[in-house]
């Protein structure tokens, strides 16, 4: 019986620390960040199109010749080759490769009995492709390892009665795409985030996260649209992610249109969403805007989007989220971004909103490499401010 | 013109964001939110822990899957483990690793009609446990909601549903569904702890 109680025991105090690093690997996996895209660089770097850079209609992922040379020659501070594998190989045309490795450094105090967390970790190993295909057809997708430090057999040894669907290996996009040329009208479909909002390559800020396009929460859709130097347009039906499973259960519909403004310093736009899952209906609007003042060497950025949710049962509430601030550019190479964010979960209500405030600094001192810094405060109203720091350093190939 | 269309379009997109962020600062001071599952695992636990490394349906950290409200509500309520048994026997059990384990159901994280008690409020509040969630705390307001949901019995449906299946959809109509279907329970239940 004593052997029962010890083994009862050793197994509570395994369990307990086993809960504690649980949770401090979880708070780093949440606070980690994945790239996206860099809403900073358009007008900024003299583009006005995010797929002046990116293969994607709407920006993220693999790079186009026009964004490596750009890293190589304008966005770094030192001069170098942006091509794949700093110009070591020339792959034909039909074929564009790339990866992306980060590494992080996070310190992370939520006013947690235990302290604050610190915690060295890999953020993100990815493998990204490109192949062209007959009649303007291409096909595009990425393969990587997933952003987590612990195998769910180990995690979760005994009590399985909801199947893991996940593994380790991850494909964040993967679609065939029609477009006859970069400017023009498109046809995508298949695994990505439906286009909208500042698209920020920083998943935990609340225009994302509390939006449904938190980190691995591409859902699948067929995107058709056209993009311009004066306005794009993107409409976007969308399904849940059937295959992994992560993210909303919603269906439903996106829309983003976007119009330069300002002799191409700025841009506003218009954005709504609707979708309809097992009991809900979300209906979301927005605004997003971007003002750049060369002679400031800085950009204003802002979103805002009202949320409706009707619940079958229980009825309505609704939602306001919202990002403002600036991008800084202040040397070549170099951008400070500060944001604030806004999270308001029933604007009906008071008290329940969430605030935060984020400075990143991001350095790109040689093409190829990114050194990354960022501080952030988050004010749950109510409880207790939570601080992050976050450090990091990118290569992509 | 296309000057005047231009100012236009520039200092509309802040009028609106200032518009929209003072409509969100204003609000009622009382909580007028619904204690209930529905609402509790669409508003704050779906968004809050069902992220992709955590609580969502592929990862399921710890077990947990609060990507739905089903899945959510069984989690909260009806997790088992394999523990040791030295008189195992029968449905349940098995050898393993040269001794017997039997399936038992788990203390759930929460108790119903006492909060206090309930290790899922004990995360929220980090209270003699690590917080949950680790990376942003939820409000007051939201913790105080999950507290309330927990006061009138941690039921899976709605008062409104519950009522009518008892056949007291003129109480429920009337407001005192909540009241009838939770809070007597929960004062007995308090009351005997």
């Amino acid at each position: 019986m004593r052997k029962v109680e010890a083994n009862v025991n050793c197994l509570g105090m395994a369990l307990r620390f086993g809960l504690s690093l649980l949770m401090a690997l979880v708070a780093v996996v949440a606070t980690s960040r994945v790239a996206h895209a860099y809403a900073q660089w358009q007008f900024s770097s003299g583009t006005v199109r995010c797929n002046q850079c990116h293969y994607a209609p709407a920006g993220g992922g693999l790079l186009r010749g026009y964004g490596r040379d750009a890293n190589g020659e304008e966005l770094s501070t030192f001069e170098g080759d942006g091509s794949f594998l700093h110009g070591a190989v020339a792959l034909p045309s039909w074929l564009a490769l790339g990866a992306d490795i980060r590494g992080a450094f996070v310190a992370h105090n939520a006013q947690d009995p235990n302290g604050t967390k610190l915690a060295v970790f890999p953020m993100q190993f990815d493998l990204l492709g490109r192949v062209a295909l007959p009649f303007d057809i291409s096909f595009q997708a990425s393969a990587g390892i997933r952003g987590r430090v612990r195998d769910d057999s180990q995690e979760i040894p005994t009590q399985n009665y909801q199947p893991i669907t996940a593994s380790w290996l991850v494909s964040r996009e993967h679609f065939f795409m029609w477009q006859p040329a970069a400017v023009g009208p498109y046809v995508r479909l298949g695994r990505f985030f439906a286009p909208y909002g500042l698209r920020m390559a920083e998943h935990i800020l609340y225009v994302r996260r509390d939006l449904g396009f938190n980190q691995l929460m591409e859902s699948y859709n067929l995107s058709a649209g056209a993009v311009y130097d004066a306005w794009e347009l993107h409409v976007t039906g969308f399904l849940p992610d059937f295959a992994r499973h992560i993210g909303s259960d919603e269906g439903g519909v996106a829309a983003l249109f976007e119009r330069r403004i300002l002799n191409d310093h700025g841009s506003i736009g218009l954005q709504g969403k609707y979708g309809n899952g097992p009991g809900i209906e979300r209906t979301m609007a927005g605004v997003v805007g971007k003002l750049h003042m060369p002679s400031l060497r800085t950009m204003l950025l802002a979103e805002a989007n009202l949320v409706h949710q009707e619940l079958s049962v229980v009825g309505g509430s609704n939602q306001f989220v919202g990002a403002a601030g600036f991008a800084s550019f202040p040397t070549r190479g170099l951008v400070l971004t500060v944001l604030g964010e806004r999270n308001h979960q029933d604007i009906a209500i008071k008290g329940t909103a969430w605030n935060a405030g984020t400075v990143l600094l991001g350095w790109f001192p040689y093409p190829h490499f990114e050194v990354a810094a960022m501080g952030r405060l988050q004010f749950p109203e109510g409880q207790d401010t939570t601080q992050t720091f976050l450090f990091q350093i990118h290569y992509f190939l | 013109m296309r000057r005047l269309k231009n100012i236009i379009s520039s200092v509309s997109a802040p009028a609106v964001l200032a518009a929209v962020v003072m409509v969100s600062a204003c609000g009622r001071e009382d909580d007028t939110r619904p204690p209930e599952w529905d609402y509790i695992s669409a508003a704050v636990f779906q968004p809050n822990c069902a992220t992709a490394s955590c609580h969502s349906r592929a990862t399921a950290a710890a077990g947990l899957d609060f990507s739905d409200a089903d899945r959510g509500y069984t989690s909260l309520t009806g997790l088992w483990i394999w523990i040791v048994d030295p008189n195992a026997m029968g449905p349940g059990c098995r050898p393993h690793n040269g001794t017997d384990i039997c399936e038992r159901g788990d203390r759930p994280l929460v108790t119903p009609y006492v909060p206090s008690q309930s290790r899922l409020v004990n995360s929220l509040r980090a209270r003699g446990s690590s917080r949950m969630p680790p990376d942003r705390p939820l409000t007051e307001a939201d913790i105080a909601l999950v507290e309330r949901w927990i006061l009138n019995g941690a039921f899976r449906e709605p008062a409104l549903v519950r009522a009518r299946r008892d056949g007291g959809a003129a109480d429920a109509a009337d407001g005192t569904a909540d009241a009838d279907a939770g809070v007597g329970p929960a004062n007995d239940a308090q009351g005997g702890g």
